[in-house]
């Protein structure tokens, strides 16, 4: 048996283990928070990964997916809302507005490079967020709730897609999607898609005078991407029941999605996840503690005064963000040490 | 008439954005870094001059300079942690590294002084006045004016000063610089170190009659990028025009339309001046 079989192998065994002990994770955590925790954690890891498609195998690097993963969540609650219509029903138009906002964006600013680009991206973000929070249709700055259903049955519920004993078929559902974007970004990669993208990564200005149509690339590279981060936005909208402009079509929510890559290890197929799942649970779990919705069992025992307590009883008021401060510094760590992300180490593992 | 009130209302605002984007352009010039942070030293810098007057009832005026320097030291303190050592990084470590300074500042302001609005009811340049049928807002006059004696101090620097003239020459080649004795390190950290006062002062100016919040850098800051677009990255005199621009484009959408309107104007004139001339408006290459 050559080394190369064997690596084979492990590229092959190594995931279907790992995706066996999240399709087995809800069985053995039946509470809501550790599932929400990890739906949470897939959701991001999805959109990382969509994210990874653009910015790690294109290189154009965008700080404005939030638009995409609004799209998805707007759409939805705005058909729920109005005409009863979940996104069972709605997601093909939701793609398609995905889709023309690609276009329309990618259009032009895909003649960009660099810094121009990059802020670009940050400024039509910026654009959204004003538009959609002084847009009364899409409920302003306040948002729009999506009305609870009471399903009869599991068909009922199906059809609403609102599950409200259980977290488990919003789980099943987030994992598929993301082992669905882990293929697709594979897929590409190894395609011819994913040659061409690589040479517009590396060398754009080369790949065009060769003849490569480096427009038509990016924006098949964008779309796709795009679409993955909508159908997030459905299901995130479905999930939460509650869309509004600063968690949805904000600058932070786009930074959000693509640091996930980034910490992973941009390019790299297993990275976003990774991040995803480092970065996800820390804050979700960190701000559940601060703000004291729930015991960890070690609340007694870790704030005995202090130092501590004062950290504490500042964060638990209001507008405390320890969590997000926090973060930040995660980001800055992150970016001043490791900026080729965590699997910059350990390269075998991709 | 109504027409030349806005236009004086928007240069008046337009030489804040002015000063700020000088700022921005000088760290882009030298180090071809994008901050993202630049207006979280000016949510600090408004921080500390209500502080000042809250504690020992100084004018937020008088608190510039102790502004300037406190933001200098800051501007100083952040290129050597973070900023020297991102030098030969990606642009993507770059940006990652300022957005990771702008949250966690905002977020360092949030956790100890909450999202309340604080304001500094009056000091002394407060009440209105008017000249030739022109209404003026004292602290927004007083603002403007000082940000243009900054903006004019600053330039007079850069452009007649040894100091100054070496950071031009690090600004167009580093290594040019260091062979003619330059001390690069020294002339990126004053650069921070100016940059950061710079918007210290526009944040002491602005203290005066706008209400002091966490998250009030980024709405001065980002926009100052468009004017940054505008005069051509890494141009401190273009930035300045640029900054008068967009003072006068956001007025005038903002009276057009609504005020929350205001900022899409300048986001949408980014689009428009990078699709038609991508290096910036007055840049070369």
């Amino acid at each position: 048996m050559t080394s190369a079989t064997v690596s084979t192998r492990a590229a092959l065994v190594v995931p279907a283990l790992l995706v066996v002990a999240l399709a087995l994770y809800p069985l053995a955590f039946t509470l809501p928070f550790p599932r929400h925790i990890v739906i949470m954690a897939l959701l991001f890891a999805t959109m990382g990964t969509a994210w990874n498609i653009l910015g790690g195998l294109a290189g154009q690097v965008s700080f404005g997916h939030a638009l995409y993963f609004g799209i998805g969540a707007y759409t939805t609650a705005y058909f729920y809302k109005h005409y009863a219509l979940s996104s069972l029903v709605t997601w093909p138009l939701a793609l398609a507005i995905s889709a023309a906002a690609a276009a329309i964006i990618g259009l032009p600013t895909f003649r960009l490079r660099g810094h121009y680009f990059v802020l670009a991206s940050v400024f039509i973000m910026q654009a959204v967020y004003i538009v959609v929070s002084n847009w009364s249709t899409l409920g302003a700055a306040i948002g729009l709730e999506l009305p609870v259903h009471k399903a009869a049955d599991w068909v009922d519920a199906v059809w609403h897609l609102q599950f409200h004993g259980s977290k488990l078929p919003f789980y099943y559902a987030a994992l598929a999607l993301f082992v669905a974007a882990l293929v697709v970004f594979q897929w590409i990669r190894r395609s011819r898609l994913g040659l061409l993208l690589n040479a517009v990564r590396e060398e754009e200005d080369a790949a065009r005078s060769l003849g490569v149509d480096t427009m038509r690339y990016k924006l098949v590279a964008l779309v796709i991407s795009a679409a993955f981060t909508t159908l997030c936005g459905m299901f995130y909208a479905q999930y939460v029941l509650y869309v509004e402009p600063v968690s949805t079509t904000s600058l932070i929510v786009s930074v959000e999605i693509a640091f996930v890559a980034i910490f992973g290890g941009i390019g790299t197929l297993w990275g976003p996840a990774l991040g995803a799942f480092v970065i996800i649970p820390l804050t979700e779990l960190l701000r559940a503690y601060l703000s004291g919705r729930i015991a960890l069992g070690m609340a007694g025992s870790l704030v005995d005064g202090g130092v501590l307590d004062y950290l504490k009883y500042y964060a638990a008021g209001g507008g405390g963000q320890l969590d997000i401060l926090i973060y930040g510094l995660i980001i800055i760590l992150i970016a001043r040490f490791q900026p080729r992300g965590v699997l910059g180490f350990f390269r075998r593992l991709d | 008439m109504i027409y030349a009130q806005v236009l004086v209302d928007g240069l008046v605002v337009g030489l804040i954005f002015a000063l700020v984007a000088m700022g921005l352009s000088l760290i882009y010039g030298v180090m071809n870094i994008v901050n993202f942070a630049h207006g979280e030293f000016m949510m600090l810098a408004m921080y500390l001059c209500y502080f000042l007057w809250a504690g020992f009832g100084l004018d937020p005026l008088g608190s510039a300079p102790v502004a300037a320097a406190a933001m200098f030291a800051l501007g100083v303190v952040v290129y050597r942690l973070v900023a020297r050592h991102l030098l030969e990084s990606s642009m993507i470590a770059q940006m990652f590294a300022t957005f990771g300074m702008l949250i966690f500042f905002q977020a360092f302001a949030n956790f100890l002084w909450k999202a309340d609005a604080r304001t500094i009811p009056d000091n002394w340049s407060t009440g209105h006045f008017a000249i030739g049928g022109l209404f003026f807002n004292g602290p927004e006059l007083v603002a403007g004016l000082g940000a243009l004696a900054t903006a004019g101090a600053l330039f007079w620097f850069i452009n007649r000063t040894e100091t100054g003239l070496a950071l031009q020459a690090v600004a167009e080649d580093p290594q040019v610089a260091r062979l003619l004795g330059v001390n690069t390190d020294r002339m990126y950290a004053l650069a921070w170190g100016l940059s950061a006062a710079t918007v210290g002062v526009a944040g002491a100016l602005l203290s005066t009659y706008l209400a002091i919040y966490p998250l009030v850098g980024a709405n001065w800051a980002l926009p100052a990028f468009v004017a940054v677009a505008i005069g051509g990255f890494g141009s401190i005199t273009g930035a300045f025009w640029g900054g008068l621009v967009i003072g006068v484009v956001q007025t005038a959408g903002g009276f057009l339309t609504s005020p929350s309107y205001k900022l899409l104007f300048v986001y949408v004139l980014y689009l428009v001046v990078v699709f038609v001339r991508p290096h910036g408006l007055l840049g070369k290459r």
